[in-house]
Parts: structure tokens; sequence; C-alpha cells
């Protein structure tokens, strides 16, 4: 899997760049217009993220280049901007998803899976965490081919924790992918809590060979077992 | 005072005082030149009485005015000597109309063809200053009104046609919102002083629409700017609690710094939400069902409520459907129903009520009843509430004010916020 990251924070880029190869993905990156649009004309990549704040260019001209160019990559625009005319021009310009910053390392991950595995064939599109098999399309879970009822939030959780798998998650990143961004507005966090009881139970009961844990200050861990 | 009625209130008081003066001096330069005419006709007179009698061996002595106006009666020649002609104001007694009148009285000496001297006194037809004065007064004070009259016209249409350009220009300053940018420019004017003014006030005007917009640019986008660190240090911060090594006290500690910088970053989106809705960047409005909008709110914040043993009950008499951004109307809901579980009590309970044109939102709370004025200013929060950013009643305000709408505090043993239609 090879993901281009076009940003022009040094940090950021790192950071990303760092994060991504830790997740064995192999990833280039471009801090400027210019650079990004070499690597865009010359290869393919199966996600590009795009920050469209660049010094030297707009990053939706890069967007509109890829169309022009026909090409499949999937791309992920960061932008400092929560700006919904770019939202809906970079939607528009066919980018798969739009993330303001800052956002969660956590809810980039998650996206980035999604976005990837959109594009693979049916077969693999399943998550499989030990004997833990998820469906995401058709909103199946099997434990040891067994199926195991969740209600919609437990299920999201278990999604967003398994993308993240052996990762801290922070509660808020947790409650901000499954309860939606206004929740941001809660003063804590904490309620996210009987949720995930329910779900540690429900893994339990069924032997599901993994665990979440609660790392305290922080928020959430899914390990195997 | 409107400056007009001030000027007719200025000018008409010269105006009194100058009639006035004007009407004194009137009269004593009349009266004077009436008693010169009536002298010379006394004068006349006396030659033609003395012509009459001085060669009459028999002088009549009259000591009456009676059917001659003078009298004659014969004196020294030592006094007749001494008299000069001399004129003046006297009262007269007449028979005839039995009263007394004003008349001049001219008195002379002559010596007559027989060698005696005589003294006579000679008066004039009646002088009535009584009446002089009524005339001239009540001419006058016709004269008074009239120019009264004519300045109020002249005043209303003058001034009225000179001072346009000022009502203009306070009609312009009236209207002018700093936050509202565009400006438009006033009509010109032919009065350099106005020209000038008007010159000066929209250079006043474009330098502050200028810095204002520049100020407005700036926060934004150093609130931009910050996002990106803000995001360099949330996103460093998780990797590394991912780290197999940190104790939980060390984790910990990272959890609460990126706690503090989420709610920097919360407060930034906040203040640069405040601002773009000031500066009505929500323009599409659509048709929307604020039922919809309350389902959907009250799901996303069902569990944190009943984390915090709220509970939330929601009535529906109507579906209220109304005109206006869809992100602001969410944005407005959740502030109110988010505010009403923040400063919930536990076990407490929050009501929502959504009728055909207006909703109320009503929470159970520790705290007393506020300030209705003081709660929807930025930063108006609890000490010790270290959480919220004291923008979200602000936040909104300010959708409110943009949309038409009305938003309401009250208190009843419950915080109350209605928002209903803006009444015209």
């Amino acid at each position: 899997m090879k993901i281009l990251v076009i940003e022009d924070e040094p940090e950021m880029k790192g950071l990303i760049k760092q994060f991504l190869e830790d997740e064995y993905y192999i990833v280039e990156v471009a801090d400027n217009f210019n650079s990004g649009m070499d690597k865009i004309v010359a290869y393919d990549y199966d996600c590009i993220i795009l920050d469209i704040m660049l010094p030297d260019g707009n990053g939706l001209e890069l967007l509109q280049e890829l169309k022009n160019l026909n090409k499949a990559d999937s791309v992920i625009i960061i932008s400092a901007k929560d700006s919904l005319d770019d939202k809906i021009k970079g939607l528009d310009l066919g980018a798969d998803d739009y993330l303001t910053k800052p956002f969660h390392i956590a809810e980039l991950n998650a996206r980035i899976k999604s976005v990837i595995r959109r594009k693979i064939s049916d077969g693999r599109r399943l998550l499989e965490l030990e004997n833990v098999k998820i469906n995401i399309e058709e909103r199946l879970v099997l434990v040891n081919n067994q199926s195991m009822d969740l209600n919609r939030k437990e299920f999201d959780m278990l999604v967003f924790l398994g993308m993240n798998k052996f990762r801290v998650v922070s509660k808020s990143a947790i409650a901000e992918n499954i309860w939606g961004d206004y929740i941001d507005q809660a003063n804590d966090f904490d309620f996210i809590y009987s949720q995930i009881k329910n779900l540690r139970k429900k893994l339990r009961d069924n032997h599901a060979k993994i665990d979440i844990n609660a790392v305290y200050g922080m928020g959430y861990k899914l390990t195997f077992k | 005072m409107k400056l007009i009625n001030h000027t007719l209130l200025f000018l008409s008081a010269i105006l009194f005082v100058t009639v006035s003066l004007w009407a004194v001096l009137f009269y004593s330069q009349l009266l004077k030149q009436v008693k010169t005419t009536i002298d010379e006709g006394l004068a006349n007179n006396k030659i033609v009485i003395i012509d009459k009698v001085k060669d009459d061996s028999l002088i009549v002595q009259q000591d009456v005015f009676v059917e001659n106006n003078y009298i004659i009666k014969s004196v020294s020649e030592d006094y007749a000597l001494r008299v000069r002609d001399s004129y003046k104001d006297t009262m007269v007694f007449s028979n005839l109309k039995n009263l007394r009148y004003q008349t001049r009285l001219l008195t002379t000496a002559f010596v007559a063809s027989d060698g005696k001297y005589y003294e006579m006194k000679v008066i004039s037809h009646e002088l009535n200053k009584g009446k002089l004065i009524k005339k001239i007064a009540a001419s006058l004070l016709w004269l008074y009104l009239f120019m009264f009259v004519s300045t109020i016209l002249v005043n209303n249409f003058m001034l009225k046609k000179t001072w346009k350009p000022f009502y203009q220009l306070l009609k312009y300053l009236n209207d002018f919102r700093l936050d509202r940018g565009a400006f438009r420019k006033l009509p010109e004017t032919r009065i350099k002083e106005f020209s000038l003014l008007n010159e000066s006030v929209q250079n006043l005007v474009k330098t502050n629409v200028d810095i204002f917009n520049s100020q407005k640019q700036f926060i934004e986008n150093a609130s931009h700017e910050l996002q990106t660190p803000l995001a360099i240090g949330i996103n460093k911060l998780e990797l590394l609690a991912g780290d197999e090594d940190l104790s939980p006290e060390q984790i910990q500690k990272i959890g609460n710094i990126i706690e503090a910088f989420q709610r920097l970053s919360g407060l930034n989106k906040s203040l640069l939400l405040l601002s773009k809705i000031e500066n009505k960047q929500f323009i599409s409005a659509e048709q929307l069902k604020f039922d919809d909008i309350f389902g959907r709110i009250i799901h996303d914040f069902s569990d944190y409520a009943e984390y915090l043993k709220i509970k939330m009950a929601y009535y529906k008499e109507d579906i209220w459907e109304y005109k206006m951004n869809k992100d602001l109307a969410e944005m407005l809901v959740m502030n109110l129903v988010k505010n009403a579980i923040v400063h919930n009590r536990q076990n407490g309970e929050l009501f929502i009520k959504l009728s055909s044109s207006s909703f109320t939102i009503e929470n159970t709370s520790n705290e007393p009843m506020m300030s209705a004025d003081k709660l929807f200013k930025r930063f108006n929060k609890k000490s010790g509430s270290k959480s919220s950013t004291g923008l979200g009643l602000a936040i909104v305000k300010a959708i409110a004010d943009v949309s038409d709408l009305a938003v309401t505090y009250s208190y009843n043993g419950r915080h109350v916020f209605s928002v209903s239609r803006k009444s015209l």
C-alpha cells in the first residue's frame, strides 16, 4: 500500500509519515504544490493525504489535475480551514474524505483504512482481529464464525478500535467518531465508558480473543489476548 | 431642539428686540417731526393772530381757549421783553368735548400798535400721542408678525435645503455598521463645508472598515494557523501515549495535556465559528424541520445525558418548519441542548418542547437565576467550570440574530431558553 503525503508543515508531515510507516504503509512525501504535482503525475498511489493549503498553490488544483489524468488514487483532504465551500469543492473534485485540523491520528488512520478498503476486492474487505471477523459493509461481526449481536454504537466502536488496534485511542477520538462532530462540545467523554463496558462484556461472552483495555486518563486500546 | 427651530427662536428674539428698539426710535423721530410741523403751524398762526389783533384799538383780552385757539393777556413791558417764543406740550380742557386733551402750546409776547405789551398763548389742534403709539405699535406688530412668518418660511425652506447634506450624512452614519463592510458613497453636495465633512467622514469610515477587515482577516488567519501546531501537538502526544515504556501516571499526564490542547482547539473553533456567523458566511438557507434536528441532536447527546443521570424529555406538538441555514440550525439546537446538559445537576431533568413556531428548552440546575443580559455575552462563565468555553450561548445569540430568530431566557425554578421567530 503506497501513500503520498502532501503537507508543507514539516512536523505534521514527519508525524503522519512515521505513523503510517508504523502501520506498514509505504510512504512518500511532498512538501509543496510542485513536487506534489510531479509525484501525482509520475506515480500511482493507493491513497493521497492532501493538505490543500500549500505555500505555492491550492491543493484543490492538484485534485483537479488528478481528475484530468483520470487517476483512481483515493484522496483525503486535510485542512486547517473548516470551510464548507472547500469541503464541497474538494468532494466534488473527487476527494474521498475531508478532515479538519486538528484531528485525531486514530481518526486519520480509520479514514485511510476505509478509503483503501473501498478500493480492494470484496474478499478482503473483512477486518480480521484474531478470531473476530468484521464485515463493515454488512455490519456483521463473527466470532469463531458465530455471529455476535452488537448495537450500532458498539459495532462502530469495535471497528474504530479495531482499525487502530494496539494503539491507545483517546476518549474524545472515540466520541467524535461514534457520536458525531458535535459531541466534542461535551465537557467530558466518560460517558462512552458504559458503551465500552457493554462491548467488552459481549466480546467476553462470545469468547472473542480480543479485549478492550482502559488506559487511565487517556482512552482505550484494543489488544489481542 | 432642531437646528431649524433653534435658529428660528434666535432670529425671532433678535427680530423682536430690533423691531422694539426701532419702534421707539421711529416713534420719537415721528413725534419730533409731527411737533415741528405743528410748531410751524403755530408760528404761522401766531403771525396771523398778531396781525389781526395788534391794530385793533381794543384788544380783547381772552383768558380761556373757547372759540379761539389762543389767549391774550396784557403784561408789563419788562415781562414781555423777557418772553421768548417757546413751544411745549400741554393739556387743555375742552368744554366742547368735555375732556382734557394733549396739545402744543406756543407762548409768545408782542407789542400792539397802542404800545401796550401782551402775552399770547396759542394752542394747536389735538396731539394724541396715545393714538400715535397705538397706531405705530399695531403696524409694527403686523410687521413683526409678517417678518416672523417669513422667517419661518425662509428657515423651513432654506435651512431644510441647506442642511439636506447634513441630514443625509446623519442617516448615513446611523445606517453604517462596521461589520457590514461595504459602504455606499454619500451624495454630492455643492456646499464646500458639507462636501469637506462628507469627505472626512468617508475617509474615516473607509479607514475603519479597512482596519476592521484586516483585523478580522488577521484573527481568521491566526486561528487557522493555530490549528496546525495544535494538530501536531495532539497527534504527537497521541503517538507518544502508545509507547509501551510509559507508566500509567505518565500516560495520564499525556491525556491531560491532550485534553488541554483539545479545549484550546475547541475554543479556537468556536471563535472562528462566531466570526463566520457574524460575517454572514452561512448564506444558503433551506426549509428545514426543527423536529428532525432535535431528533438527531437528542440522539447524539442521549448517552452523555444518561451518563450524567439527566432525564431528557422531548414533547413534540408540531414540527416547526423554518427557513434558515441548516448548519446554523443544528449548531443552535446543539449548543442549547449541550448547555442544558452541562449546567444541569445530577438526577436532573431536561425538557424540550417544540411547537409550530417556537421551542423551549428547560433544565434543572443547582445554579441560581442568571442575568439575561450577561448570559449571551462571550466568555461569561462561572468561574470553576474549567471545560466550558463560555462561547456556546454567544454562538446561540449570533445564530439567532442572523436567522431572524429571537432567543430569550427566563427562570421559573428551571432555566428556560425559548427560541421563536423574531417579531417584526
